[in-house]
């Protein structure tokens, strides 16, 4: 109980403390906000350590206990040592640590990218079946009109459409997302104050 | 026009986190006073992907399969640590009704503090419930770094694991499309929700319930979490309204040439 | 009720009669109320009455013992329960059954919820075999024609005879974005920021490598950050590539510096807009840089000539106009973006006073800059592959949606398990 306490105690003041500098000009407010933020972003390099170390770990129990897959943890943990040696002994932004980065890294990554237009395309085309509305025809037929307004058209060469697909994207697009990111933002808003108040503890043991 | 003091941009922005404040505890104060305890005596409306998660969650139960949760790959210490968040009280709220289950939820992270945190709920939901002894550390796992590392390292856990279904909570790229499709492919429900304008716009094509915008905020009153997120949504209604009026007034009086 | 039991015949008679119905001897006699039977099995005053066959009818076994089946008394210990146990009934249970059938009548409805309950039982009690799964399904022949049906696109420009598809022209925001370059004077420090993912190189390196191109020529002095764990690599990359295109030699600490990378996301930006020199007191090589002459009067981010941000996530770059740009007061903001991210950082530009002074979005904007600087070529000679794939995508999007949309107005609901 006490434990807790402190724990909500020190989560609010923390809070109250970078919410107050951010808003209120106080040199001594201002000088501890920029403590508390160089201790996060020391907090989030090292958190970036221990995951690594949890991805090891988990991929390592999977190739002791010969789990289904196992054979993948392996290759990526050799993969995982080999750039680190790599990175360790040579530098980040070496000969050899450009070589993996461009040979492996950047293929691998741009052909996730090039499936992903494989998957998006596929999931248009269910879309109408899944969801047979008059909403998802709406949403095709602005697909179809940003695509073919994007590039030149060997058949069908229309200004029309480069202007449509313009005008939808300024206006349209930019107030519907304007809209949608306001109530992302009233919700972000909403959560860090319940996190301030203690309603919401992702830190409760 | 020009007003004749000069109003601190910090001071608004103060006042309005205070005014958002004041509603939350309002509106905590009346609902627990009414006990108006059910979404529909809360004023809210229904979403469906809410109801269809709880069933799933009964079936993953029923079924002794386990569920996914895939958090993002936001921290907790940038612009987008609210999603993370509201995806870590989701899965707190989901560890604590499948731990009477046979296998517990697999989380999945694309960031260092999310895993830690995700192993920390996904622990304390379990001891809340009496059933610590559960807990198994490789049940929050980090999947990868980059975006697209990160949704590769997810897609054995959806085709490997058996999952019943998939929970898409968190900040979201366009990755978020690999991951939904796999979750499809398995004939599993997907709920996804991300605070990114170009993963709600791939998610509402590939997956099966999407939550849009501040739907994904609203989770918490929607899971039934505590009466201060309902409270939470109700005050983020009436901003809304008070933005829309001021967003008409301004337009209008920037037409008209006041100012 | 009690029967009479006839001495002579053994016939039941009906109480009241008082000769028996069968052989008509007397029935006065009969005792119809049980008296208590003594301890040797005598009934009082009831022996002589039961006739040879015993009480009810039965006939008694003379070398029975003495526990009431003597044959002596000839009476057994149900006799004086003649009224209790109705005769008749007894009498009629020994006759012969008649013949019932052992089908049980069930109506239609019954046997439906009958075959129904033993369905389920049935599946409940045995171990279902786990659903073979096809490895190749509807879907992934979709997916492969799909593939096939985008090389074919992609690769018709270069193996066939290309149809004629006109370049973008440059918009404003390349235009004012070439201009801001070419007002540079020479050897300005000029800070550029890699933040997008590998995924999306393919993207944003032909703009890059162009408006890296046009930097070297003005002899611009080059330091690279990043907001992305993979941004200093990736940086040094988009280097190399434009040394080759441009044809020159740009080497660190000379030309560039990579200060690596800005951890804490807007938190590590908000350092930077502050101080760029506490946030990185090295370079990525471990070289104290801030000494040399190109950078010996930038502390801030202010102090660059220019700040050139390329990234693929309208969320990062958001990031830099909301934190960062309030603090260049002289120093333009110029952005390379995916096309994903133009409907929400088109209205920085498009703003007055303007956020953001220069745009090149995607693939499109590449090119438009390329036509403006009539430098490199590289994006101008994937236009047409690019184009030709996304009218593929366009016309399979159409194609297909049509089919779906047919297909789902004859189907039933599908659901996933645990759904609706």
């Amino acid at each position: 109980m006490v434990k807790r306490t402190l724990l909500i105690a020190v989560t609010i003041t923390t809070g109250l403390v970078i919410l107050m500098g951010y808003f209120i000009n106080l040199p001594a407010l201002v000088s501890v906000r920029k403590i508390f933020l160089n201790w996060a972003i020391i907090l989030a390099a090292v958190a970036l350590l221990i995951g690594l170390i949890n991805l090891i770990v988990v991929h390592a129990r999977k190739i002791i206990n010969k789990e289904p897959g196992s054979h993948y943890s392996l290759v990526l943990l050799v993969s995982l040592m080999v750039t680190a040696v790599v990175g360790i002994v040579s530098g980040p932004t070496s000969k050899m640590s450009q070589w993996i980065f461009n040979n492996i890294q950047i293929p691998i990554e741009t052909s996730l990218m090039a499936l992903l237009a494989v998957v998006l395309i596929s999931a248009a085309i269910r879309f109408t079946y899944r969801r047979p509305t008059s909403f998802s025809l709406i949403f095709i037929f602005t697909t179809l009109i940003i695509m073919l307004g994007t590039v030149s058209n060997p058949w069908l060469n229309v200004s029309w459409l480069s202007e449509l697909r313009l005008w939808i994207t300024r206006v349209p697009v930019v107030g519907g997302a304007r809209g949608i990111l306001f109530g992302v933002v009233l919700g972000t808003i909403a959560t860090g104050l319940r996190v301030l108040m203690g309603a919401d503890r992702p830190y409760e043991d | 026009m020009n007003l004749p003091y000069q109003i601190d941009p910090g001071y608004i922005g103060l006042g309005f986190v205070l005014l958002f404040l004041l509603l939350i505890l309002t509106f905590t104060a009346i609902l627990r006073d009414k006990g108006r305890r059910s979404l529909g005596e809360a004023g809210l409306r229904k979403i469906p992907a809410f109801k269809k998660l709880w069933r799933t969650m009964n079936y993953s139960v029923e079924s002794g399969k386990r569920l996914h949760l895939t958090l993002g790959r936001a921290g907790i210490g940038g612009e987008h640590s609210t999603s993370s968040l509201v995806g870590l009280s989701i899965l707190k709220s989901v560890a604590q009704f499948v731990s009477m289950g046979d296998k517990s939820p697999i989380t999945t992270s694309g960031e260092g503090t999310l895993m830690i945190l995700s192993q920390d709920t996904t622990r304390s939901a379990y001891s809340s419930s009496g059933v610590a002894e559960k807990f198994d550390q490789a049940d929050g796992q980090l999947s990868g770094l980059t975006p697209f590392s990160y949704a590769s390292g997810t897609l054995p856990i959806i085709y490997d694991q058996q999952t019943s279904g998939t929970i898409m909570v968190g900040h979201f790229g366009s990755e978020a499309a690999l991951i939904a499709d796999a979750s499809e492919n398995t004939d599993c429900m997907t709920l996804a929700g991300s605070d990114d304008l170009s993963a709600q716009a791939i998610l509402v094509a590939t997956a099966n319930e999407p939550l849009i915008g501040e739907e994904l905020y609203a989770a918490g009153a929607y899971m039934q979490i505590g009466l201060t997120h309902t409270a939470s949504v109700r005050a983020q209604d009436v901003i809304r309204w008070i933005l829309v009026i001021v967003i008409l007034v301004g337009a209008a009086l920037k037409l008209t040439g006041v100012f | 009720m009690a029967g009479l039991l006839c001495d002579n015949c053994g016939a039941i008679n009906s109480p009241g009669n008082q000769v028996c119905q069968h052989c008509q001897a007397s029935l006065e006699d009969h005792l119809t109320q049980p008296e208590p039977i003594s301890s040797d099995g005598d009934v009082p005053g009831q022996s002589q009455k039961f006739n040879s066959t015993g009480h009810l009818g039965f006939p008694v076994d003379d070398h029975l013992g003495s526990e009431g089946y003597d044959s002596g008394h000839k009476q057994s210990p149900l006799a004086e329960l003649g009224d209790v146990i109705p005769i008749e009934t007894v009498v009629e249970e020994i006759s012969k059954p008649k013949p019932y059938s052992l089908k049980i009548r069930v109506t239609d409805a019954q046997r439906t919820n009958i075959r129904l309950l033993e369905k389920l039982t049935r599946t409940e009690a045995g171990s279902r075999p786990t659903p073979k799964t096809s490895n190749i399904t509807t879907q992934h022949i979709i997916r492969i024609l799909i593939m096939l049906f985008l090389i074919l696109a992609i690769s018709w420009p270069i193996f066939f005879d290309p149809p004629h598809l006109p370049l973008p022209a440059a918009d404003s925001n390349v235009s004012s974005f070439s201009q801001h370059i070419l007002s540079l004077p020479l050897d300005a420090p000029v800070l550029l920021a890699f933040d997008y993912e590998p995924g999306y190189a393919s993207e944003l390196d032909t703009s890059t490598t162009a408006v890296l191109d046009q930097l070297m020529s003005r002899n611009a002095y080059l330091t690279l950050v990043s907001t992305s764990t993979s941004g200093a690599i990736q940086a040094e990359r988009a280097i190399s590539i434009a040394e080759v295109k441009a044809a020159r030699i740009y080497e660190a600490p000379t030309d560039y510096v990579n200060l690596g990378y800005i951890p804490g996301g807007a938190t590590g930006l908000i350092g930077l807009s502050t101080g760029i020199r506490s946030t990185f007191p090295l370079s990525i090589n471990g070289d104290q840089v801030w000494q040399s002459p190109a950078l010996q009067d930038v502390n801030t981010p202010n102090d660059f000539n220019l700040v050139i941000v390329i990234t693929d996530s309208s969320a990062t770059a958001r990031t830099w106009v909301e934190q960062v740009r309030p603090n260049l007061i002289n120093t333009p903001l110029l952005m390379i973006t995916s096309a994903q991210v133009e409907p929400l950082i088109r209205p920085y530009f498009d703003s007055d006073p303007a956020q953001v002074d220069g745009l090149i979005v995607g693939l499109a904007g590449s090119v438009g800059y390329e036509t403006f600087t009539g430098r490199i070529k590289e994006a101008s000679n994937l236009w047409g592959s690019f184009s030709m794939s996304v009218v593929a995508a366009a016309g399979l999007i159409l194609f297909g949606g049509m089919v779906s949309a047919i297909l789902a107005a004859n189907k039933q609901g599908q659901d996933y398990p645990g759904g609706e």
